[in-house]
């Protein structure tokens, strides 16, 4: 019996050593998965969990920096800043009301916007998580003491004050000068803009957005520490910020406003280039219409948006840059060149006008119904005779009509310092078998040669050709940028000028086209003689440009004075009538104002 | 000089034959929890540290006065001690003191005192205790049910208060018994199966925050500002300290307060952020270093009473240091379990050096018996 027992407890006492020994393996197991955890948690991810750590501790608050002031070539100031007040939610706090629906409804409310755009502000993702997020910038008085009272019940409301872009000039020269906005979503996946981030204030058009580089300056940081309940604690890191640049531009307010009245007066829709022929430096830029810079002061208000977007008329449309017609007569310029250079004609060769022209039973018109008769080079050109054109175009032959268009810069950027500037169209017979599948017609020819039909260029294009006149076979760069300066008006960079191409033709061929050009305003029969400015001899040429939308296209393009020109000036009136009765007489205020008011002073 | 002698010699006795590894253990770990607390309630409240360093101060004298208590008596007054305290959780659940959303403290004599904690060491020597008399008749199906009684009657109590974490680490407590007891190995199986089977039926009577805990465990991310927030936070804590941690008082988690309640629950989450995986490794050696001189004890000790007693003691210890920092790292649902000896609370570290003192006495009986 007690030796059965002693044998039992023997067996029980191995038992429990062995059941000891697994609870040992156990626990140590355990602790061994404890412990690969944590390995795994700060050996592994530690950097992932660091990062987040100080997304929750550190919020970053930005100190815009103010963009730089653009002025016009005397220093008036064309944009400027000012303090506006900028009302901005924590997203955060936001999702930690409990009434978040509440408070986002009263927010929207009291701010004019709708709640869903609040959501999604709410909604976009930061680095930090207490960065605040914009709302509205440029509140009224009224807004700002309503919203401060609604922070007083909701948490992560702040109202803060930052520079603000202000246009006091209205209307003038807003499609040189261009406006700001917060930078869209699309714009911030594009490559050019890599390094903005959202809420990044951004030149959308103009000068604005073509020197948004120079112009924007460098934001400032705050890094503050923060506790879990919001409080700030300490500034952790400061970096200040640094104003932009200041961008002096080639434009003289005078001038633009004058040319711009000119446009309103009588209620016209076109363009007016006035440019410095030696540098290229453009000395107004008139879109007509364009848009009230005002509403893009401090903010911009979404009603003047949409009925902007709406109009009819495109008054966002930069048409100097972006308008593309049918160069017309000014396109003779090259043609006649052209035809001088290839010796189709010499200046004595004579073509008679009757007012219409047949290509076998096909007839093309001359703008003068009743026909010219007799005319010589510079009867043609002072006349601006169809017919005569058309028979040395189709003499020259396509291929030389594209050689000299493209001589002159048709078909290709001036690269103007002008966002969305357009290249326009020089056809030819490969062109027109690539787009249009047809082979080309001498009727193509025909209509090429008076600069109709296919071939489409921009104003500033048509300026060139006057300009290479003006300067005896060459062009210069047209371009707004005369210099970069700081508030001390010290010049930092200033534009170099580039001439942009030069007329393979001899001098004396130019030499007649000036010759011709003169007649245009000079002789009792040129087309251009309403531009005539009293003692003052200069060159143009007239266009009336048929189009399909309505009455022709008013065009005149010309050169002051005649030796040594200072001053080119393009006029394009859409739908306005002939060039000579409507555009002439504009460039002949403009001279007018130029030489005798300006210049005098 | 003879009296002299005498009375050195009877402070001798006080302390001979400890295990001095366990004590070792025990002190570092004191120690550290000094510096812990101290990080931890610097931006909350001062006073608190200089309150925990006087419950270290009581709880090294209990650990010395338990190390003196045979533990047979304590073991014999087992079941009176549990009907006590049975009587103080209902007490509890009717005038008990409110915090954190849970009831589970009493004041006696100005102390906020929590007997849950007490719990459980007495519920276990009740087991044990019941063990012992039973002897071999211990495991009929009959005894196991009145034991399973026992156990639960106490844990419904605590479960009611609520304390999820308590109440299911006495049934860990009560397995482990059993299985130190020697329980033949199938009906152990048949237990834990039935337990497994429960799980569904008890998830059913969780409390609506209960389940959402155990929802947050398996993703966080569908409330992470909610019932979340303490887990992606605490996990954030410990994955920022890296290798070598951010430094003594350093901690952003921890110093701003994005970490709850870290100075009992979280108090894990500081300690890694501010010193890393050196420091938490630190003080998982610590822990298993006491874990396994307890398990020591278990297997040294000649009596089935003292193994018992000794293996529920450890499991108390080292369960509570594997479900708290587990949840503080993410893989266990968080619960209300403090980590011993380094949370801030003196109920919770008084009743760990008890159940260090008694532990002692067991290594101490054994070393006498040699």
């Amino acid at each position: 019996m007690v030796k059965e027992d002693i044998k039992e407890n023997i067996k029980n006492s191995y038992k429990r050593f062995v059941r000891i020994k697994t609870l040992m393996l156990v626990f140590a197991f355990v602790t061994l998965v404890l412990t690969g955890r944590l390995f795994y948690l700060q050996a592994v991810k530690g950097a992932h969990y660091g990062r987040l750590a100080q997304s929750n501790c550190i919020s970053m608050i930005k100190d815009r920096a103010p963009r730089g002031n653009i002025y016009d070539r005397n220093y008036r100031v064309l944009a400027a800043n000012e303090p506006a007040n900028i009302v901005s939610i924590i997203p955060y706090h936001f999702h930690q009301n409990e009434d978040r629906e509440k408070a986002v409804n009263e927010v929207a409310k009291v701010l004019g916007i709708e709640p869903d755009t609040v959501m999604e502000k709410l909604a976009e993702k930061r680095e930090y998580m207490l960065e605040p997020v914009q709302l509205k910038r440029g509140i009224s008085v009224k807004e700002l003491s309503l919203i401060t009272e609604l922070s007083a019940n909701i948490t992560g409301i702040s109202v803060s004050v930052e520079p603000a872009r202000v246009y006091e000039n209205g209307r003038l020269a807003s499609h040189t000068i261009g406006y700001v906005s917060e930078i869209s979503a699309a714009r911030l996946k594009e490559r050019r803009y890599e390094k903005y981030l959202p809420g990044d204030i951004i030149g959308q058009a103009g000068v604005e957005n073509y020197y948004d580089s120079i112009l924007r300056g460098e934001d400032g940081v705050m890094y503050i520490l923060t506790d879990a309940k919001g409080r700030q604690l300490d500034v952790v890191r400061k970096i200040e910020s640094k104003k932009g640049t200041n961008v002096v531009l080639t434009i003289d307010a005078r001038l633009q406003a004058f040319a711009e009245n000119l446009m309103e007066r009588n209620n016209y829709k076109g363009v007016i280039l006035v440019s410095d022929p030696k540098t290229g430096e453009m000395l107004a830029a008139v879109s007509k219409p364009d848009y009230d810079l005002t509403y893009f002061s401090r903010r911009i208000d979404l009603n003047n948006w949409k009925r902007l977007i709406r109009n009819k008329d495109n008054p966002l449309n930069n048409r100097y840059a972006q308008g593309l017609y049918s160069p017309g007569s000014i396109f003779k310029i090259p043609v006649g060149i052209g035809a001088l250079t290839e010796k189709v004609v010499v200046p004595t060769t004579t073509f008679h006008c009757e007012g219409i022209y047949w290509i076998r039973t096909w007839p093309y018109k001359c703008w003068k119904r009743s026909g010219h008769n007799w005319m010589d080079f510079y009867r043609a050109v002072a006349q601006s005779c169809d017919i005569y054109f058309y028979r040395v175009g189709l003499k020259m032959t396509v291929e030389a009509l594209h050689k000299y268009a493209v001589m002159f810069g048709l078909g290709e950027r001036t690269g103007i310092d002008i966002p969305g500037e357009r290249q326009g169209i020089v056809p030819s017979r490969e062109w027109k078998r690539r787009i249009d599948r047809s082979p080309w017609f001498p009727g193509n020819t025909v209509m090429m040669s008076i600069g109709q039909g296919y071939i489409t260029s921009t104003p500033l294009q048509m300026m060139n050709i006057i300009s290479a006149m003006a300067n005896y076979g060459y062009a210069m760069q047209p371009h707004f940028f005369k210099a970069a300066t700081t508030d001390g008006r010290r010049i930092i960079k200033r534009h170099e000028h580039k001439k942009l191409f030069e007329l393979k033709a001899p001098k004396e061929n130019i030499e007649m086209m000036r010759k011709a050009m003169q007649l245009v305003v000079h002789a009792g029969y040129g087309t251009g003689g309403r531009a005539r400015v009293e003692k003052l001899s200069m060159g143009g040429k007239t266009g009336t440009v048929e189009n399909p939308h309505g009455e022709t296209h008013a065009m005149f393009g010309a050169f002051a004075p005649y030796i040594n020109p200072e001053l080119v000036v393009f006029v394009l009136v859409e739908h306005g009538g002939g060039g000579g009765d409507v555009a002439a007489p504009i460039a002949g205020e403009i001279f007018r104002y130029w030489f005798k008011v300006l210049k005098e002073k | 000089m003879r009296t002299r002698a005498k009375i050195s010699d009877r402070i001798r006795e006080f302390y001979r034959n400890m295990d001095w590894v366990l004590f070792a253990a025990t002190l570092a770990l004191m120690i550290t929890g000094g510096f812990v607390v101290k990080s931890a309630t610097a931006a909350t409240d001062p006073m608190m540290f200089n309150r925990q360093l006087i419950w270290y101060a009581a709880g090294l004298i209990m650990m010395f006065v338990f190390a003196n208590i045979n533990y047979n008596h304590l073991l014999a007054l087992g079941s009176h001690l549990y009907w006590l305290f049975v009587a103080i959780l209902i007490l509890v659940l009717l005038v008990g003191h409110e915090a954190l959303g849970a009831q589970r403290w009493i004041k006696i004599a100005g102390f906020q005192f929590q007997p849950s904690e007490l719990m459980k060491i007495i519920l276990p020597f009740a087991v044990i205790r019941f063990i012992l008399v039973r002897q071999k008749e211990s495991f009929t199906l009959k005894n196991i049910g009145k034991m399973l009684l026992m156990v639960a009657l106490p844990a419904l109590l605590i479960l009611r208060q609520p304390d999820l974490g308590s109440a299911l680490l006495i049934l860990l407590v009560l397995f482990v018994i059993f299985y130190v007891g020697n329980m033949p190995p199938k009906k152990l199986i048949i237990l834990v199966l039935a337990a497994v089977m429960l799980m569904p039926v008890a998830y059913m009577a969780l409390k609506d925050y209960q389940r959402q805990r155990l929802a947050v465990f398996v993703n966080p991310q569908i409330d992470p500002l909610g019932a979340g927030y303490n887990v992606i936070q605490s996990q954030i804590a410990v994955g920022s300290g890296g290798l070598l941690g951010k430094g003594y008082m350093q901690g952003t988690q921890s110093q701003l307060n994005f970490i709850p309640i870290k100075y009992t629950d979280f108090v894990f989450a500081v300690i890694t952020e501010e010193t890393g995986f050196a420091g938490g490794l630190f003080i998982i050696a610590l822990y298993f270093i006491l874990t396994m001189q307890g398990l020591r004890i278990v297997k040294l000790s000649r009596y089935s009473g003292g193994k018992m007693a000794a293996a529920s003691l450890i499991t108390i210890i080292f369960s509570q240091f594997v479900i708290n920092t587990g949840m503080n790292i993410g893989i266990m649902p968080v619960t209300g379990i403090t980590l011993p000896l380094l949370s801030y609370g003196g109920t919770s570290v008084l009743v760990t050096m008890i159940a260090i003192g008694i532990l002692q006495n067991i290594y101490r009986e054994y070393m006498k018996a040699e």
